[in-house]
């Protein structure tokens, strides 16, 4: 296809987060963005929720070049327990791993508690008499202790098959390194049981680590069959309702992939949506280059943190969806805390003030949602003191009810002796004191001074508290961005394809092996970059390692033409660890695993439309408000609509945009730029 | 400062008969002894029926490593 | 007022207008600095977590870290501390006797901005010798707000045995390792090399100290910065206010719950399964609890003995406050608040109060298990709500050492492994499979990790049918760990309930013995499928001819000592250890049978013992 007839027939991209609540939607072409949706998610029947979205923005399908989609199916999967009848196959003396999980309990729930149990124990994902050993056992350096006994294996899927599994996942020992015997058993299973889903560990999650690795790959068996009906499905009605462009998945550590991708591997796509924010940070960091950026989404029921720095967002080694119960593989980090707006204040017997984890989730919600929510909720905090509109439906949906939410706050106040603003007063502090320490958590803590870095508030409630946020921090400037109600979706367009290969070595580097290492990469490189359609593709080369005696491995992008390998080595490794822990080690450089990472080259910048010029807005009302435990007067409360590029407005002052209320605290000076973002530098604090 | 080790099989702790009824319960198990709370040693005399502390005298312990 | 009405009021919650008057503080800086001091100590944890080079440090949390208020008198502040992280619980009170009497003999009024006192000595309010104390001073514009503390377990601090524990082999405190009085380990923020070489020079671990101690120093420093921060913002006075709310607020709470157990007199009765002669020694405790009131009492214990067999008082105090915070149903921030209203009886002398020059090092771990224990089966007879049947009760170690022949230059390596176990039921539900004892919350290491690092294989790690206490809930199933070490190696082992199977609670049955069996030269056999050799027991009951594992009501048997250092170990010799398991939780004829069916399923228990234990029908 001529060049030319592309670009005109196919600019448009669209991002979909599907979340809880709702589907959010935004349509970029070229660079702009052209539309942004929200519409509720239909559970049971997602892919309706999505069409009904794309109805919502009126686009034409045949206009469409990609559809970036974000999902939660596999996380639900995993969390309500409603994935695949699943077996466990794995080495011989290992049969409990799941049910031991790394041993220690939760430090802030249970750490004393002789009461706890694990939540595989309760809500197992593979029961004892579905996981099953076979004789085979390798040595940490491949020679073989004993050998696979395939008639056993056979043996034990038949068992399993026989038992109602549809799926099966095969874990062994040390097979990220030597991943024969696992290889070998995958295809004696896959001949005999076609029917059956197989995951093999080294295949899912090419990581030392039994437990993890084992883990990652369960969950993945758990959730395959699931996810495989979804994508299919999805796929199926968006091109029989005319949208006929690739479906491409996000994954946790922002990436796009294929349905066949994510249907293989759900595990990566568990995170989509929140990462999709994480993209949209990395973007605005870009954009307004703000190297230092902390990404602030405020929702419901969890307060996501995310730090960009230098550029890029930081990355862990494992997603932790419920106690021990993990994807071990590298995902976009995003460190999160049980304090939203549905999460409920209460009082322990000792009079303790408690805000979180317990959240009244958006069924029956806070008691501002007047479906009979009795709990006191920070969004009835948030309304008490004025910060939310007492006119505006809450998410454009949803009359708040004022007297229910002073009602509840009243009740919980006269155990007190406060009055209900003053109690919706303490319970905001310690909401926002709880979510500057996650801020704290991935800045402070790790060296990173936190005045160094601008915080970037989205999600429906992120722009309520970002001024106070930030203040409690001493951190400069926060950045409210124009679409910060459907971030998450923008983000999904920032993201590009890319496949990876992995390689395992772990030893410490010398000269020799870091010179052999980087051949390896050069090769890796060369072979990724020779794959059919990669002529644009650019190539990144990371090492995961540590300094010698830690035991938990951080990644680092190297060049493997430099001249002097190990110092080079050792150069950007160092570099990685300062910015992640804050110090250096002279200790040797441990190499954990080589990556080599293909990504698509095309430019994915997009930018939310251009404000048109216009006479600065006035504001549309005032209101008391109470910011920082300050009660202020007649708050002039302005339309985010009516702002124009350049406007410039002192705090204290609300703005209210179509799914998020901003609130600028006293002295604050918010500037509108051009598309509409709210560049805020705080007053000295 | 060095002990050998006790000759009795079993340790129990010291208790002095105080010749005084409790003045909180009226009860006469009222002993002085030794114990530890949060701050250290301390010689109490203490109702052992209603754990009423009568009276209490902090014990500054030598350091015992030898020093 | 008289003492029982302060009682009372100690109870019961504030009233915002309480805090005011009482504390000169709103509520709302009241609780923000509250929950501040908590994440504080939380974040001094995963700085060590994130840089130390010691495994016990950065995976299994063998540390205790915190904050100290300073010594004010007019707001009852002593030292105390008012926030520890949640690295081993071990350490919770123990910080504050250690780093109270290491701030006593160093001299309050001497410390300056940037130093740094360090210390080890276990006869100075602490546990044993690899645990090493750091305090640092927080000032502020010249005043003494307070303390970081620390104790962070040494992976190796000097004398006989690798790693330290060497039960049998350390008479006295003498062969444990260098031990240290207070003194500076930074002045005015230098580094004191002196003190570093200490370390360097006197242990098997040069590297890890000379970066580990400077680890400690910044967690500590962390604490310090932040500390600072909150001051900076609210005013040293509206601190200070906070610190005496956080105490009172940790007080009310352990109060009220106190409230909640009936009052009486309650006893429990253990024992450790040898001394250094290798005879039973008696555990006794006695709780007695009114009102809001508790006295734990270990009078009647057996005498200390030499060789490690016995603790220090802190140890024993320390894990009695720890048996208590465990019962409870309510999780409760611990600091010097909390411990108010506990006091402990140690008598001195006996195990549980080791007085010099008894070794504590081994010792340690026995007593503060047990000390913990008993006093959880003392209250888990107040009241079926409260209790819990016995866990695997033991911080047991099986360590390795020796030359690392894999390698083209070999190397010396040291391994120690804490095998994990089970909990014992309860009335919320069956006791846990398989986590660490309430003294520590180790992450379990990587089988992969050690397997590259060491010269062993782990051959199996696995639950054991037939081994969980029977009861309405079970208790979890005792694990089997199996090793065999690929080079000649001398080992230290340390386990529990080898003589004595674990107690049940409320009707429920005891779980499995634990034992220590060597199947000789058997890799080999391992690897090829076949049966391995005929066992002889390491730990345990012996046929005294062969051996061989015994029946413990056989009049032949013979108990071998399940403590012990300098034991040897060929290559390919397969080493079999099963800790004890669990407790069960009240009548097992009660339990649903639909549990019954599932545990048969998973072969927790076999259908035979389903029939025996439970009366299940399996039809």
């Amino acid at each position: 296809m001529a060049r030319e007839e592309r670009e005109r027939a196919l600019t448009l991209r669209i991002g979909i987060d599907t979340g809880g609540t709702f589907t959010d939607l935004v349509v970029a072409e070229g660079d702009r963005v052209r539309a942004a949706v929200k519409s509720l998610t239909t559970h049971g029947d997602l892919p309706s929720g999505t069409l009904n979205a794309l109805g919502k923005a009126s686009i034409d399908g045949e206009d469409v070049e990609r559809v970036v989609h974000g999902t939660t199916v596999a996380l639900n999967a995993i969390l309500t327990r409603r994935g695949a009848q699943v077996g466990l196959v794995t080495t011989m003396g290992y049969r409990d791993l799941l049910d031991m999980g790394r041993a220690w309990r939760p430090w802030e729930d249970a750490l004393i508690d002789p009461r706890w149990r694990r939540p595989h124990e309760l809500r197992p994902i593979i029961e004892r008499h579905r996981r099953r050993t076979v004789p085979e056992r390798v040595r940490a350096d491949g020679g073989t202790v004993v050998a696979l006994d395939e008639a056993h294996l056979l043996a034990e899927v038949a068992g399993l098959v026989g038992d109602g599994c549809e799926s099966v996942a095969i874990c062994f020992l040390h097979s990220y390194k030597h991943p024969g015997n696992e290889e070998r058993a995958a295809a004696l299973v896959r001949e005999r049981f076609p029917q059956l889903s197989v995951s093999t560990s080294a295949d899912i999650a090419p990581y030392p680590r039994e437990y993890n690795r084992f883990c990652t790959c369960v969950l993945n068996a758990y959730a395959q069959p699931l996810m495989d009906t979804y994508t299919s499905e999805l796929e199926n009605r968006l091109q029989g309702s005319g949208y006929a462009a690739p479906l491409m998945f996000m994954t946790n550590d922002g990436g796009l992939v294929a349905p066949e991708q994510a249907t293989a591997r759900p595990v990566t796509t568990l995170n989509s949506g929140p990462v999709g924010g994480v993209m949209g940070a990395e973007m605005y960091s870009r954009r307004l280059q703000i190297p230092n950026l902390v990404g602030f989404d405020m929702g419901g029921t969890s307060t996501d943190v995310a730090v960009i720095a230098d550029g890029r967002a930081s990355i862990k080694r494992e997603l932790e969806l419920e106690h021990d119960l993990i994807a071990g593989i590298p995902v976009l980090e995003i460190y999160s805390i049980g304090a939203g707006g549905g999460s409920i204040a209460s009082l322990d017997a000792a009079g303790g003030l408690n805000v979180g984890p317990e959240s009244a989730g958006s069924d029956p919600g806070p008691a501002c949602y007047g479906r009979g929510g009795t709990s006191a909720t920070v969004t009835d905090a948030f309304l008490l003191l004025g910060m939310l509109d007492p006119e505006v439906e809450l998410g454009g949906e949803i009359p708040p009810d004022v007297d229910a939410a002073e009602r509840v706050y009243a009740a919980l106040g006269d155990q007190l002796g406060a009055t209900p603003v003053d109690l919706a007063i303490a319970v905001t502090e310690v909401a926002i004191h709880n979510m500057a320490e996650a801020v704290r958590q991935l800045t402070v803590y790790r060296g990173a001074d936190p005045r160094e870095f601008a915080l970037l508030a989205y999600g429906a409630a992120g722009p309520l508290v970002a001024t106070q946020v930030a203040r409690s921090l001493r951190m400069p400037r926060v950045i409210i961005p124009a679409l910060a109600g459907v971030f998450s979706a923008f983000g999904l367009l920032g993201a590009r394809v890319f496949e990876e290969e992995v390689t395992p070595v772990m030893a410490a580097a010398t000269e020799e092996l870091a010179a052999e290492l980087f051949a390896r990469l050069r090769q890796s490189g060369a072979r990724l970059g020779e794959a059919p359609g990669r002529e644009d593709a650019h190539l990144e080369f990371r090492i995961d390692a540590m300094y010698a005696g830690q035991r938990s491995e951080l990644e680092a992008l190297v060049n493997p033409s430099h001249p002097q390998p190990l110092a080079h080595l050792r150069a950007v490794f160092d570099e990685a660890h300062r910015r992640q822990f804050g110090y250096t080690l002279a200790a040797d450089i441990y190499v954990s695993t080589l990556r080599t990472r293909a990504v698509e080259s095309a430019a994915r910048e997009v930018l939310p439309p251009e404000l048109e010029t216009r006479d600065e807005g006035k504001p549309k009302g005032e209101r008391d408000i109470v910011i920082g435990g300050e009660r202020h007067q007649d708050v002039p409360v302005y339309d985010w609509a009516a702002l124009a590029p350049g406007q410039r407005l002192v705090g204290p002052l609300v703005v209210e945009a179509p799914s998020y209320t901003a609130v600028i605290g006293d002295g604050d000076v918010a500037e509108v730029n051009s598309v509409g973002d709210l560049v805020v530098d705080l007053r000295e604090a | 400062m060095l002990f050998p080790q006790p000759t009795d099989l079993t340790i129990d702790e010291p208790l002095e008969p105080v010749d005084a009824a409790c003045p909180e319960c009226g009860n006469e198990a009222v002993f002085k002894y030794r114990l530890v709370d949060y701050r250290g040693w301390l010689r109490v005399t203490k109702c052992r029926a209603c754990l009423n502390v009568l009276d209490r005298v902090r014990i500054e312990p030598p350091a015992q490593g030898g020093a | 007022m008289s003492v029982r009405q302060e009682k009372e009021s100690s109870t019961s919650a504030l009233s915002a207008q309480e805090v005011e008057s009482r504390y000169g503080i709103d509520l709302t800086v009241a609780e923000v600095l509250r929950h501040a001091l908590r994440y504080i100590s939380l974040q001094m944890q995963l700085k060590i977590n994130a840089a130390a080079l010691s495994p016990l440090l950065s995976e299994m949390n063998d540390f205790g870290i915190g904050l100290l208020g300073p010594r004010d008198e007019a707001r009852d502040l002593d030292f105390d501390a008012i926030a520890m992280s949640t690295g081993a619980p071990a350490h919770f009170v123990i910080n504050q006797y250690y780093a109270r009497m290491a701030i006593e003999h160093w001299g309050a009024e001497r410390f300056e901005p940037g130093d740094v006192v360090i210390y080890n000595d276990p006869y100075r309010g602490g546990s044993h010798v690899n645990d090493v104390g750091a305090v640092m001073p927080i000032f502020h514009e010249g005043r003494l707000m307070g303390f970081a503390a620390s104790i962070t377990h040494w992976l190796d601090i000097g004398g006989p045995v690798p790693t330290g524990f060497g039960p049998g082999l350390q008479r006295d405190v003498y062969a444990e390792g260098i031990r240290l009085s207070p003194r500076l380990l930074y002045k005015r923020g230098e580094l004191v090399r002196e003190t570093v070489e200490l370390f360097t020079e006197q242990t098997r671990i040069a590297d890890i100290s000379s970066n580990d101690l400077q680890v400690v120093k910044a967690a500590l420093q962390v604490g310090a910065d932040m500390v600072g921060h909150y001051v900076d913002r609210y005013g040293p006075d509206a601190y200070l206010s906070a610190v005496e709310y956080t105490l009172d607020y940790s007080e009310r709470a352990v109060r009220r719950a106190l409230l909640e157990i009936p009052d009486g007199t309650y006893h429990a009765e253990d024992h450790l399964d040898n001394d250094s002669e290798g005879d039973p020694m008696l555990l006794r405790c006695t709780v007695r609890k009114f009102g809001s009131e508790i006295e734990i009492d270990f009078s009647g214990s057996a005498r200390e003995d030499w060789n490690g067999y016995a603790c220090q008082w802190s140890d024993t105090v320390s894990a009695a406050h720890l048996g208590l915070q465990a019962i409870l149903l309510e999780s409760v921030p611990p600091n010097a608040g909390a411990y108010r209203p506990v006091h402990v009886v140690a008598p001195a002398g006996s195990c549980f109060h080791a007085l010099p020059p008894m070794s504590t090092n081994s010792g340690h771990l026995f007593f503060l298990v047990k000390s913990t224990t008993l006093v959880k089966m003392a209250i888990s007879q107040a009241d079926p709500k409260l209790a819990v049947g016995e866990n695997y009760d033991d911080i047991c170690i099986l360590s390795f050492a020796g030359i690392d022949t894999r390698l083209k230059h070999p190397i010396p390596f040291v391994y120690i492994r804490f095998p994990l176990g089970p909990f014992g039921g309860s009335a919320l539900g069956d006791g846990c499979c398989y986590m660490p004892i309430e003294e520590g919350n180790a992450v379990e290491t990587s089988i992969e990790f050690e397997e590259e690092a060491q010269p062993l294989l782990f051959l199996e790690r696995e639950f054991v049918t037939d081994t969980a206490g029977a009861g309405m809930h079970r208790g979890g199933p005792a694990t089997r760990v199996v090793i065999a070490p690929l080079v000649d190696s001398e080992s230290t082992y340390q386990l529990e309930q080898c003589r004595f199977p674990t107690k049940g609670a409320f009707g429920g049955g005891g779980g499995s013995m634990a034992s220590i069996l060597l199947h000789k030269g058997s890799l080999a056999r391992w690897s090829g499928l076949e049966e391995l050799a005929e066992p002889e027991v390491v730990a345990g009951f012996a046929d005294p001819d062969d051996g061989a594992p015994i029946d413990p009501d056989d009049a032949r048997a013979v108990f071998r000592i399940s403590k012990l250092a300098g034991v040897h170990f060929k290559a390919g010799d397969v080493i079999a250890l099963q800790v004890a398991g669990a407790g069960g939780y009240g009548d097992p004829r009660e339990r649903d049978p639909e549990a019954v069916r599932r545990d048969v399923r998973n072969e927790i228990v076999s259908p035979a013992e389903a029939e025996r234990l439970y009366g299940a029908d399996l039809g």
